[in-house]
């Protein structure tokens, strides 16, 4: 049923033996004892740059006489991070009126996935607390997968982290919200942030990075 | 399955009541017919279940299931009543003193993982436009991401893809696929000249043994979608390739993510069920 890679290598290492050469090349330069690590990282980055080739190649040699115009490929990432996630953080940045830089400060980006870890939940109150961090953990779902909800349990979680979970309340501090911020509140299911809801996840947001 | 901490946060509400109870009848002895027998019977018996499935997960220290374990069995036999008040509300105590931070915030951390919210997330939004054949595949690899097996995850979520559009041509008649095929083959360059020496279809066997590849250039004539579409659905055989061949390809969380996203976008939206 499935397809193996092999179909895809036609173009690929097309210039693989030269390459090889100008790698060796480079590791007899090397101290002995550091040749082979040497050989592998630079025979890793060879490979690593035909993947990220990818199609584009191929797809030059396309005739137009089908009348299907077959673009070249976008990016499929930028430095790690998915090139659909950098937009959302670019747009998002823009929509706050901050630097980019500023907005992903907020993040770690070598936790898989990206992770917000406030030192605070703002809010005065527990109530008001665990309102802002489903508004947190809906901003971050939004920029993972472009998706403005929070997952329960992720909720929960981050409200144990931060120190604002009281679990005889909790729901019932999420369904005041209903209505306003949040579409739907129910036990165990994601919760989908209305409009209001989006904007007052913003103002939460840029709050936290203006006391950063 | 490991219980949920909704359900372990209410069996505690239920276990917090039951202690009052107790412990406003001090030391008074709790005759056979009381009520409060019934209801901490009962809480016994579901602690019980609670902890079978909370050892298989391997997230509470043994430890502390074993000593609640050993309260509520002694409350579960001492069911018949005749002691005294105490001695229900020292052994329900004891539980309640560790329940929230040994029992429901290990499971809170479990079901809050990075992981299994994506695989949750992922569910969410797959569910709506998957058929039964395409679930079974689906919850193999949302069973893979909540696990970190994120390459087999990619592999099987292009399985239910692949599912989907093998049952779509089988579904049309394998007459259009044919056809489909044919005018590839007309066709001059990259990457219909790939579709050449494909002969024509005449069972699902047979399909099954056509490279996916060739069914997405077939596609788009089959399905009607562009140069542009055909491009992100190489590049996600590509991804499935590469996560299915060792060496190849390290994703993390957010590929999946990107990769189940553009799954609906380019097939399961587009390929008619």
């Amino acid at each position: 049923m499935f397809t193996t890679g092999s179909q895809w290598t036609g173009s690929m290492y097309d210039d693989g033996v030269k390459q090889l050469d100008i790698i060796l090349e480079l590791v007899n330069k090397c101290p002995e004892k550091l040749r082979e690590q040497c050989f592998a990282i630079l025979l890793q980055g060879y490979v690593d740059s035909e993947n990220s080739r990818g199609l584009a190649p191929s797809l030059a040699m396309i005739a137009p006489s089908s009348g299907h115009a077959i673009p070249a490929p976008e990016p499929e990432t930028d430095g790690g991070i998915p090139t659909d996630v950098r937009n959302r953080f670019a747009a998002l940045a823009k929509r706050l009126g901050v630097n980019q830089d500023q907005l992903e400060t907020l993040f770690d980006f070598t936790a898989d996935p990206f992770v917000f870890h406030p030192i605070d939940a703002p809010g005065s109150s527990n109530a008001d607390k665990t309102r802002n961090v489903t508004l947190l953990v809906a901003i971050r779902t939004y920029l993972a997968t472009g998706s403005w909800t929070a997952d329960w349990s992720e909720v929960k979680l981050r409200c144990v982290d931060l120190n604002c979970y009281d679990a005889a309340n909790h729901a019932a501090y999420l369904k005041k919200g209903k209505g306003q911020l949040f579409r739907t509140v129910d036990i165990g299911k994601t919760i989908e942030l209305s409009a209001t809801g989006r904007t007052n996840a913003e103002q939460v947001l840029k709050g936290l990075i203006a006391s950063t | 399955m490991v219980p949920s901490s909704d359900d372990l946060e209410a069996f505690y509400g239920r276990l917090t009541v039951l202690r009052h109870t107790l412990a406003r009848r001090r030391d008074a002895v709790v005759r056979a017919n009381a009520a409060v027998l019934g209801e901490m019977s009962a809480l016994a018996k579901d602690w019980i279940r609670f902890s079978q499935r909370l050892r298989v997960a391997g997230i509470i220290a043994v430890p502390t299931l074993a000593s609640c374990d050993q309260n509520m069995t002694e409350l579960f036999v001492a069911r018949a009543g005749g002691r005294r008040a105490n001695y229900y509300r020292r052994r329900l105590d004891s539980v309640e003193v560790v329940f929230t931070e040994e029992i429901i915030v290990p499971v809170l951390r479990l079901e809050g993982d990075p992981h299994r919210v994506a695989a949750r997330q992922l569910r969410d939004a797959l569910d709506p436009y998957l058929t039964p054949p395409e679930v079974a595949y689906a919850e193999e690899a949302l069973k893979c991401v909540s696990e970190s097996c994120l390459r087999a995850g990619i592999v099987l979520l292009w399985a239910a893809a692949v599912t989907r559009m093998h049952n779509s041509i089988e579904q049309g008649g394998f007459a259009p696929f044919n056809a489909a095929l044919t005018a590839c083959t007309a066709r001059r360059g990259y990457p219909f000249t790939i579709v050449r020496g494909q002969g024509p279809i005449g069972a699902r066997a047979e399909l099954q043994k056509v490279a996916d590849f060739i069914m997405l250039v077939a596609g788009m004539d089959l399905w009607h979608y562009d140069g542009q579409a055909f491009n992100e659905l190489a590049a996600l055989l590509q991804a499935r390739n590469n996560a299915a061949h060792p060496g190849m390809a390290s994703p993390n969380l957010l590929d999946v993510q990107q990769f189940a996203t553009k799954l609906i976008e380019r097939v399961f939206r587009i390929v008619p069920r």
